[in-house]
């Protein structure tokens, strides 16, 4: 339209200006929101600059008044008085003005000496240009030109070289002028330097930029800003306890094992290093972002990134307890876990189950082991009257049995026996292991059945044949074999089956009844639905004879290629596993949508899910939910670079080549007999319930060994050793001494030696090390008695009796040391005190730093300390 | 919160519902004028723009243009300043996101992979539409409607047109957006998305209907007979209703105009029959050959 409005131009200028106004507030607004809306951690870093300037500002005014208070105040003032002494002296003797001409010739040198360096260094430039050439042309000119410059070189080197051998003569004489005001002039700075560095520190922190700060870490791929925040996280002398201002805990065991230029934040703590716009951005609490922030122990879960033995690794306690309940409940044994192969079933061998229990008892447990004894580990499967019933009857026909139970009112038990029994029961100390009536029984180190109650479930023939052979029923039990005669067996079985009843057990098949092949059938089904060949052995049943009567009918047990080996999903990722791979079913709306969340919910009710899942409830309390959990969460496909990795032992062995420890010859049988594995850790195998005993044979005398496996409970109460059990539980520690295996009493299988010979020799042979010297040097100029008394007044001087106990005097911390004269060898004592820590890494005990004549002294004191066995 | 709202109020969808609030309205507009403009002229009024030979650009139109353009500029600042990037989880080279959904602007395109061979829906199709675009001036031959609103003098190309980029085009990017969820089932806007849906839809081909298996011979003869009868039948019947209808329109036309006429027409319609096939009776492909799937 040519003919233009004019009301609707004016109209259009309006709205130019009034966009135009809004464009330039709406410019003032994205320069603020990008300086200060979009970086929070600028007013960190001010704040914490200003904390610290604070703290700097205090240091420098106690150091003011220390320097006052120490004299140095004052030594300053008469440094300074001397010091202008000296010069008013200088001028007075006349001398004032030769000192003058002399130091204007030293300057007029210097400056010629500074003119001919200037010179050098430009033709030394041209030099090496000209040299760049050459090498590149090879153009005989530019070799020519180099000479020359060569010699211009040399030229103006020497006349440098002259400069300052002229100035020499005249420094000399001016030293002699001066007098002692260059010393007083060193020193008084020297005196200023203590308060001017906490000044320069001060201006230091007021410099500091702000900005972001950040670990680059190329080969995990992670650029950590964290520190833009947390700004003192490295800080040894935190300015402030708050966050995000406080330093890191425990510093010189995280940190300092794992510098965070290597190895950021984020690869232990996760969250999102990256974002640095909001606080929940970083800590990754956002939408889209899996792997939240860990705090607190739960940051632990990180060690089993890299980390193979997280056993005994300082910093790592909570994870490693945790770690424990997953070899509890055997997780492993229908989940695959890395690092979890091999540990062995969690129950006991089934294949003749049939032989062994009441099949009432066995229905009633497979219905819900907690009602039979409440810490069993077996989980409830929600089976019905049915199916408990059809797995009961797979189980027993599977060993030849009917549907049978004792009939308990007809069990009849001789008084004399049953009081015979009792003794064993507590000679034994059975309840070491299995606990009776709510006592006795450590499940977190060694689990056995309760056996409250174990008189109704078993037969007593069955109980017998276990005593006295446990290997036979069920091999690599963890039961030993205690050398009990077939008489004391009797007693021992008389007793269990007297005492340890259930009330309430009920017989309904006193009279037995045959098995039907329908039933059989459906409880195959069931045990190869649920794995229950998982947690208990059920090997080689393509073996097990069927009654001619059950195979017409086409009764057939599970081959082994049908027994899948893990039922269970991997768990090795688990804890980086997508969520969106995560199945929440109904629970979807009702639990948070993430992965430590559908843990939990998965721990705490399996099934609760979906219908058609087969995982059975554990029925954990809800701390082992949490401690369970954290393990699970650090399953994690971490992609750690192999620099971090940290091989457990068993790893590295396997990469070197070299074989695990095993037991040899004779000693393996006994091993294998008496399970001293279950307690004791020998080379890395067993448990750490009882002493190590891998240096065993340069440790202990022999004579004390044999004492003491003949008659544990004689020697070991002298002793009083605090078990170390009981202090990591935080317990009153309970009094637990080896059980009387009655070790010496039968030879060995196939050999004509008694097991404490084989255990002594063997103890001698291979329990040994070259490190630990047979003898402890002798020390020739002081008398025997002498030097006991002066091993005493160390022992006293010393201050050991603050944790060893000797008769009744002294603290409970160490081992009581009123008989270590007949327990040790001289040569580990003499060996320990040089370094406490090399035997026992998590030993409490100081390293003294004793001469190698004050552990001699100290060892043969201490091998006078002998109670004489009556 | 409602999922209806959720999903309407994502960043990722601001720009969707901000399209589909524009198209609504203009279109609306659109026709109100179209439909005014028309009353006017069966009224025997001139039509504002019918006679205008040239309008100037400048300043008019320049004038207006760095008007919008300021507003845009604050809109724009606005929305970057007040809604971050909507950022996805990280990306995982072991992991497909699911849904796995192109830019919104293609959603209408990945749409089809549903009802036809990747190469149809990712090839032939977008070609045809890009080629169908470019022709448009030269298979035009009705002067009418030049700078100013009509419906009835234009009645065809307005209603193919609308057809065409309001249902097949914009519809189609909103049920991208709104109605795929994992798994690219169908969602209504207030379920809930659920990567764990099972969803049971045994699709079959045409020549299953009448017992003759797809991928033998006879059933390539069945569905190419199917596909033949479409195509052919498609080009010839209309030819003989305009001969007996209207045969000035075809003279003014001539054969080729329209032939490509009527070929982009039956191929665009073949796009919502084939959606009707597959949707309302589970037919996967009509047509099944060694090279390729209709």
């Amino acid at each position: 339209m040519a003919n233009e409005n004019k009301n609707s131009s004016a109209y259009r200028a309006y709205f130019f200006a009034f966009f135009s106004v809004v464009l330039l507030i709406l410019s003032a607004w994205v320069i603020w929101d990008d300086e200060f809306g979009l970086r929070p951690w600028k007013h960190y870093q001010k704040e914490y600059k200003s904390l610290k300037h604070d703290q700097l500002e205090k240091e420098y005014k106690q150091a003011q008044l220390e320097f006052h208070r120490s004299g140095g105040a004052k030594r300053l003032a008469d440094l300074t008085a001397q010091l202008e002494k000296a010069e008013a002296a200088l001028k007075d003797k006349g001398t004032g003005q030769k000192y003058e001409q002399l130091n204007r010739q030293l300057e007029e040198l210097q400056k010629q000496s500074a003119a001919s360096q200037k010179q050098l260094q430009t033709v030394r430039g041209k030099y090496l240009e000209t040299e760049y050439y050459f090498t590149k042309t090879q153009k005989p000119e530019y070799k020519k030109e180099m000479d020359a410059l060569q010699l211009q070189i040399d030229a103006i080197d020497k006349q440098s070289k002259d400069l300052q051998l002229k100035q020499e003569p005249i420094r000399e004489s001016i030293a002699q002028i001066a007098g002692n005001i260059p010393a007083l002039k060193a020193e008084i700075e020297q005196l200023n330097k203590i308060l001017e560095d906490k000044k320069e520190k001060i201006a230091n922190n007021e410099k500091a930029p702000i900005e972001i700060k950040q670990f680059l870490i190329k080969d995990v791929d992670k650029a950590d800003r964290c520190v833009s925040c947390h700004i003192g996280i490295e800080s040894s002398k935190q300015p402030s306890a708050k966050q995000p201002y406080a330093k890191h805990p425990l510093t010189s065991v995280y940190l300092g094992h794992h510098d965070p230029g290597k190895f950021g934040c984020t690869f232990c703590h996760r969250g999102q290093g990256r974002a640095t716009t909001t606080v929940e951005k970083a800590h990754g609490k956002v939408k889209h972002w899996d792997e939240p922030l860990l705090k607190g122990d739960m940051t632990q879960t990180s060690c089993l990134n890299c980390h193979g033995d997280i056993k005994n690794l300082r910093g790592a306690e909570s994870i490693t307890k945790n770690t424990e309940l997953i070899k509890k409940y055997g997780c492993y044994s229908c989940h695959k876990i890395p690092g979890y192969e091999g540990i062995g079933d969690v129950g006991p061998e089934l294949t003749q189950v049939g032989t062994k229990v009441n099949y009432t008892w066995a229905v009633n447990w497979l219905l819900d082991p907690k009602k039979y004894f409440s810490t069993a580990r077996m989980p409830k499967f929600f089976f019905t009257q049915d199916q408990a019933e059809a797995i009961a009857d797979y189980l027993f026909s599977m060993s030849g049995s009917d549907r049978r139970d004792v009939d308990l009112a007809t069990v009849k038990n001789d008084p004399k026996l049953v009081e015979q029994g009792k003794v064993l029961w507590s000679q034994a100390r059975c309840n070491l292991c299995h606990a009776t009536g709510g006592r006795g029984g450590d499940h977190s180190k060694v689990y056995a059945p309760d056996l409250s109650k174990v008189g109704s479930k078993v037969n007593k023939t069955w109980l017998f044949n276990w005593i006295k052979d446990p290997n036979k029923y069920f091999p690599g039990t963890k039961m030993p074999r205690f050398r009990f005669t077939d008489q004391e067996i009797n007693a021992l079985v008389d007793y269990i089956a007297s005492e340890y009843v259930d009330d309430e057990a009920e017989s309904k098949y006193v009279a037995p009844v045959q098995i039907q092949a329908a039933s059989i059938k459906k409880g195959k089904d069931l045990v190869q639905q649920y794995g229950c060949y998982g947690c208990h052995k059920m090997r080689g049943m393509e073996m097990v004879q069927v009654a001619p009567s059950l195979k017409a009918q086409g009764v057939t047990f599970l081959r082994s290629d049908e027994m899948r080996e893990k039922i269970g999903t991997e768990l090795s990722s688990i804890g980086s596993k997508p969520v969106e791979l995560l199945d929440f079913g109904k629970l979807k709306k009702s639990i948070p949508n993430d992965r430590l969340s559908y843990i939990k919910q998965k721990l705490r009710d399996p099934r609760g899910f979906r219908l058609g899942l087969r995982m059975p409830n554990f029925r954990l309390s809800e701390t082992e939910v949490n401690e369970l959990s954290a393990v699970l969460y650090g399953f994690t496909d971490s992609n750690a670079p192999v620099r971090f990795m940290v091989p457990s032992r068993q790893e590295l062995d396997k990469m070197a080549g070299v074989q695990g420890y095993k037991f040899t010859g004779d000693f393996a049988k006994v091993i294998a007999d008496v399970k001293c594995t279950n307690c004791h850790s020998i080379k890395g195998i067993g448990a750490d319930y009882a002493p190590d005993l891998s240096l065993a044979g340069s440790k202990l005398q022999e004579s004390w060994i044999r004492n003491f496996l003949a008659n544990p409970d004689m020697i070991r109460p002298l002793l009083q050793q605090m078990p170390k059990l009981g202090l990591s539980l935080g317990k009153t520690p309970a009094k637990i001494t080896m059980p009387k295996f009655n070790l010496g009493k039968q030879k060995v299988e196939d050999t004509n030696r008694s097991d404490v010979d084989v255990v002594v020799n063997y103890f001698q042979q291979e329990l040994v090390t070259t490190d630990i010297p047979k003898n402890i040097p002798v020390i020739a100029d002081v008398a025997m008695p002498e030097q006991i008394a002066q091993g005493k007044k160390l022992y006293d001087d010393k201050g050991c009796r603050t944790c060893h106990q000797l008769g009744t005097d002294g603290g409970a911390v160490g081992p009581n040391l009123s008989n270590v004269g007949n327990r040790l060898l001289p040569g580990f004592i003499f060996k320990h005190l040089e370094n406490p820590k090399k035997y026992k890494p998590d030993i409490v005990e100081p390293n003294y730093g004793f001469t190698e004549r004050e552990r001699v002294l100290l060892t043969n004191f201490l091998m006078t300390l002998k109670i004489s066995a009556k | 919160m409602n999922p209806f709202i959720e999903i309407i109020t994502q960043p990722d969808n601001i720009a969707i519902v901000i399209m589909i609030l524009m198209v609504s309205f203009f279109m609306v507009w659109a026709f109100q004028q179209a439909f005014q403009n028309d009353k006017l002229k069966t009224a025997g009024y001139a039509v504002e723009g019918e006679n205008d030979k040239d309008v100037d650009t400048y300043k008019p139109l320049v004038r207006i243009e760095l008007l919008i353009s300021l507003a845009v500029m604050l809109f724009l600042t606005v929305w970057s300043i007040g809604v971050d990037a909507p950022l996805e989880e990280i990306a995982n080279p072991t992991l497909t996101p699911n849904p796995a959904k192109a830019p919104w602007y293609f959603l209408g395109l990945q749409e089809l992979l549903v009802y036809f061979d990747p190469w149809l829906a990712g090839v032939v199709l977008p070609s045809l539409i890009v080629v169908g675009l470019l022709a448009i001036p030269y298979i035009d031959i009705n002067p009418k409607g030049n700078g100013y609103y009509t419906f009835s003098e234009r009645k065809y190309s307005i209603l193919i047109f609308s057809f065409g980029f309001f249902i097949l085009w914009l519809l189609l990017i909103v049920i991208g957006v709104f109605d795929r969820g994992p798994g690219w089932l169908w969602y209504w806007p207030w379920q809930e998305w659920d990567a764990h849906r099972v969803v049971f839809e045994p699709t079959k081909d045409l020549s299953n209907l009448v017992g003759v298996e797809s991928r033998s011979l006879a059933g390539f003869i069945i569905g190419a007979i199917v596909v033949g009868v479409y195509m052919i039948g498609g080009m010839v019947w209309p030819y003989k209703y305009w001969q007996k209808k209207n045969p000035e329109l075809l003279q003014q036309l001539g054969m080729i105009r329209y032939v490509m006429i009527v070929f982009l027409f039956i191929t665009m319609m073949s796009i919502p029959i084939k959606m009707i096939l597959r949707l309302v009776f589970l037919i996967k492909y009509v047509w099944i050959t060694p090279w390729f799937n209709v």
